[in-house]
């Protein structure tokens, strides 16, 4: 299927602002399913609020568009009703790691097989530049004019602590290895998570003279490393990129399966044994 | 008294047992919740029979994901609902909102404990009535049903499920500590004995334009199951029949209207209610929950003495029954509304009635049962009997 | 209609107790019953009580103000609970755990639950089914056979808990309190 098939076209051009890293991550994606083969109604993509959250109205699946912060708790619903379902739910980094935090920790520890993709641009961008909980010290938001003083998650070590069996970090500029790792992510049986460092020129950029789109897509490449690189013992400072966890580790909804069936046999061991009780 | 009964339908269960065995009779399969007292033992229950039944079952990290899960679930064509007190009801509220708005069918059962705050977790409170009217932001409409017996309780968990099928609507369902944890008879109906309504699906074939959004002319709304064939959108926003976001005022004027619409326009018909002795009656006493056993009591053993008194116990809370209890109260000289709360359901009778200064309060705040004296001596008092 | 508190502390099985009571009279007799319970936020110690009413009729009112029967095995419970039998009621106590107080106006019997199910069955956790039997036998509150198909359907046939409620039968000095209350 074409990758332009997978999409709402009269829902074009997006609400994304011109240079914004959000589109270059719904392309990546879009071309992932594609390769996946994926056929678009065994798709459900939950969203929350945010500029990310917006993705969800693009796309041609099955689409819920939730609360601040709750998609992974929707998308938990659904994934435990229809186990069979493929469920891909983007977030922006407060919507994910703020107000939607405990709920990102806990589908991490159920390890429940649902992709989570996380566009950090550090910032929140729909509600006009306000500092988010991947800012990190020293960056000026309009909560934060003075600079913020809030440290970062470090959404990998998080995400690995928290039991996700699959994590992976990259940036809007390495577009083919996002989608690999989107790729990766996407086939992974469990719970799985893929950072993608992404612009906001109009609030983050502006605001901390990172220049345009273009300056700020050069910087993510000059900032980041493939985690097997040498140079990250050199220069502390360099965020590696690259697959971190990919663990083989029991599923929730194939946990759950287990569980159900343990009891039917437990039920029919019961029963047999009941009517042997009863034919003495 | 009646005949011996050894039948394996009677049961001698606590409340939350009842509302477990009614959920299950009408069908529920996909139970998210949080471990709250007085609640808990409807978790323990669903964790012990969906599993073996067919269904799902799942502890989230708080009450706000579980609103968030059973709404999940319901759109792939399950029968859904959670149960909570209080403290985690507050929680729910966002998302309740989100199923009042996208219109999600589930059921959230409140079991009432005092409050605000964590207030008296392990004693009866009917405080919850107007939080259940209006926890959630912005004008809407919502289902509240609530009963004052097991076999009551069964039947209206029943009714949740039906309703919020009939109306593609979030049904609370209310009910206090002292049920959840009283044990009496319950009777399982047999199958078939209480009607079910089930999942309304559409008819229209996968490739041609499915309006998920689009009431039919009865005023339902046929579902498609989220993996099926239509694929379309949900959301929290205003939206328009395919289920996109719209800013449009007419798109938004009609959502809002019909929101509303679909509930408040059938108050009549969604009030659920028991009556004794009403039609000579110039004392009513309008009650609800388990304050209206007392209340009942104090009917009984005010007939046996030549008093003129009348019950109505109100089933249904919200949309809130006001011409039934107009009706009701058209000939009293005393309407005292009984009820486990500062007034919350004697403020709505004030304003049904046409005399409210004739509506009082007889009440408890204190955790406790409210006894017949307790209303006894509010019906002295009113009559200037003194205590 | 018939009013009985039983009472303890947490841990003794007073509720099960109770609960025992309520599914013999309501599965096994068809008549009606209601049992509630207080809760404290102690999961094991602490008062523990559970009022249990029982008629022919439909009943509305579930909590006991005013018991014909109070069981209290601790003395906590005795002290706290026994201005809330009715006078000339039956009050029945633990011989080894509740010191009676003559001051209390009520037929008292103190009886050896807890030394039977301890020293006798072996089984200390069967004293609330003694004390099930002691008072089927005092207050004729449900046929012995309907309280042994209930705890059979509970624990199961041929559970201990069966001959803790047969040995409890024993226990008590006889009917002491006349039908016209069930």
């Amino acid at each position: 299927m074409a990758v332009d098939s997978y999409i709402r076209k009269r829902f074009f051009p997006h609400i994304w602002c011109p240079g914004c890293g959000h589109g270059t991550v719904l392309n990546a994606l879009l071309r992932a399913i594609e390769a996946l083969g994926l056929s678009k109604n065994e798709i459900v993509m939950v969203s929350g609020i945010g500029c990310s959250a917006r993705i969800s109205g693009y796309v041609d699946v099955h689409t819920l568009h939730t609360l601040h912060g709750r998609a992974l708790a929707f998308a938990t619903g659904v994934k435990l009703s229809r186990p069979e379902l493929t469920i891909l739910v983007p977030m922006g980094d407060g919507d994910a790691l703020a107000i939607g935090g405990n709920h990102f920790l806990h589908a991490a520890r159920r390890n429940i097989d649902l992709t989570a993709i996380i566009l950090n641009n550090r910032i929140y961008g729909m509600t006009g530049g306000q500092f988010s909980p991947l800012s990190g010290c020293g960056i000026q938001a309009t909560t934060a004019p003075y600079s913020t003083i809030d440290h970062a998650f470090d959404v990998v070590e998080l995400s690995r602590a928290a039991g996700a069996s699959f994590v992976a970090r990259t940036t809007t500029f390495h577009v083919r290895e996002l989608e690999k790792m989107l790729i990766q992510a996407i086939s992974h049986r469990g719970f799985s998570v893929v950072e993608v460092l992404s612009q906001c020129p109009t609030h983050f950029g502006r605001r901390n003279q990172e220049g345009s789109a273009v300056d700020m897509l050069k910087k993510m490449k000059q900032a980041t490393v493939p985690l097997n690189s040498g140079k990250l013992d050199l220069d502390p400072g360099l965020i590696p990129r690259g697959v971190f966890v990919d663990s083989d580790k029991p599923e929730y909804c194939e946990l759950y399966a287990d569980l159900v069936a343990r009891k039917s046999a437990d039920d029919q061991a019961e029963s047999v044994a009941a009517d042997a009780r009863n034919e003495v | 008294m009646e005949a011996a009964t050894t039948s394996d339908r009677t049961l001698f269960v606590h409340g939350n047992q009842a509302c477990v065995e009614g959920a299950l009779y009408a069908g529920v399969s996909f139970y998210a919740g949080y471990p709250i007292t007085p609640s808990s033992e409807i978790a323990e229950e669903m964790s012990s029979r969906l599993p073996a039944s067919g269904g799902k079952f799942i502890q989230m990290e708080d009450e706000i994901s579980s609103m968030c899960a059973i709404i999940g679930a319901s759109l792939t064509g399950r029968k859904a609902m959670t149960a909570t007190s209080g403290p985690g009801f507050s929680l729910m509220q966002e998302a309740l909102g989100y199923a009042i708005m996208a219109e999600i069918p589930c059921v959230i059962v409140n079991v009432m404990r005092g409050g605000p705050s964590t207030g008296l977790p392990t004693q009866g409170s009917q405080g919850d009535v107007n939080q259940a009217r209006w926890g959630t932001h912005g004008d809407h409409a919502i289902i509240a049903l609530t009963a004052s017996s097991h076999q009551a309780l069964f039947e209206t968990t029943v009714r949740a499920f039906n309703l919020a099928e009939t109306c593609r609507s979030p049904v609370i369902v209310l009910y206090d500590e002292l049920l959840a944890h009283m044990r009496e008879r319950l009777i399982l109906p047999e199958p078939g004995d209480l009607p079910l309504v089930e999942r309304l699906r559409t008819f229209v074939p996968g490739g041609v334009d499915y309006h998920p959004y689009l009431a039919r002319s009865d005023g339902r709304l046929p579902m498609s199951d989220f993996g099926g064939v239509h694929r379309y959108n949900v959301t929290g926003l205003f939206h328009d029949m395919w289920g996109f976001p719209s800013t449009d005022p007419t798109v938004v004027h009609e959502l809002m209207h019909h929101l509303h619409d679909k509930i408040v326009q059938r108050t009549n018909e969604l009030a659920s209610y028991c009556q004794y002795a009403l039609e000579d009656a110039d004392t009513v006493l309008i009650s609800y929950g388990t304050p209206a056993r007392s209340a009942m009591q104090v009917a009984r053993k005010g007939r046996e003495n030549g008093h003129r008194v009348g019950v109505l116990e109100l089933e249904t809370l919200w949309p809130f029954p006001a011409q039934l209890v107009r009706d009701a109260c058209a000939n009293a000289r005393v309407v005292i509304v009984v009820e486990m709360n500062m007034g919350q359901v004697r403020d709505q009778v004030r304003a049904a009635v046409r005399e409210p200064s004739r509506v009082f309060l007889a009440n408890r705040v204190d955790g406790e049962f409210i006894r017949s004296k307790d209303i006894s001596t509010v019906i002295r008092l009113v009559d200037g009997h003194g205590v | 209609m018939l009013k009985i508190i039983l009472s303890g502390v947490g841990g003794q099985g007073i509720i099960t107790a109770g609960v025992i009571i309520g599914e013999a009279v309501v599965i096994h007799e068809g008549r009606y019953a209601v049992q509630t319970q207080s809760y404290g936020a102690e999961v094991r110690g602490g008062v523990a009580r559970t009022d249990l009413t029982i008629d022919h009729s439909e009943i509305y009112y579930p909590r006991v103000d005013q018991a014909h029967v109070l069981v209290a095995l601790h003395q906590d419970s005795y002290v706290r609970l026994n201005r809330r039998i009715r006078p000339g009621g039956i009050l029945v106590v633990d011989e080894s755990l509740v010191t009676l107080d003559a001051r209390v106006d009520a037929r008292q019997f103190s009886l050896p639950i807890v030394r039977t199910a301890e020293d006798e069955l072996k089984r200390p956790q069967a004293a609330n089914m003694c004390m099930v039997g002691a008072l089927v036998t005092m207050t004729g509150v449900a046929e012995p056979e309907s309280v042994r198909s209930a705890i059979a359907a509970r624990f199961g046939p041929g559970h201990p808990n069966l001959a803790a409620f047969d040995r409890g039968l024993q226990l008590a000095p006889g009917r002491v309190l006349h039908s016209s209350t069930v």
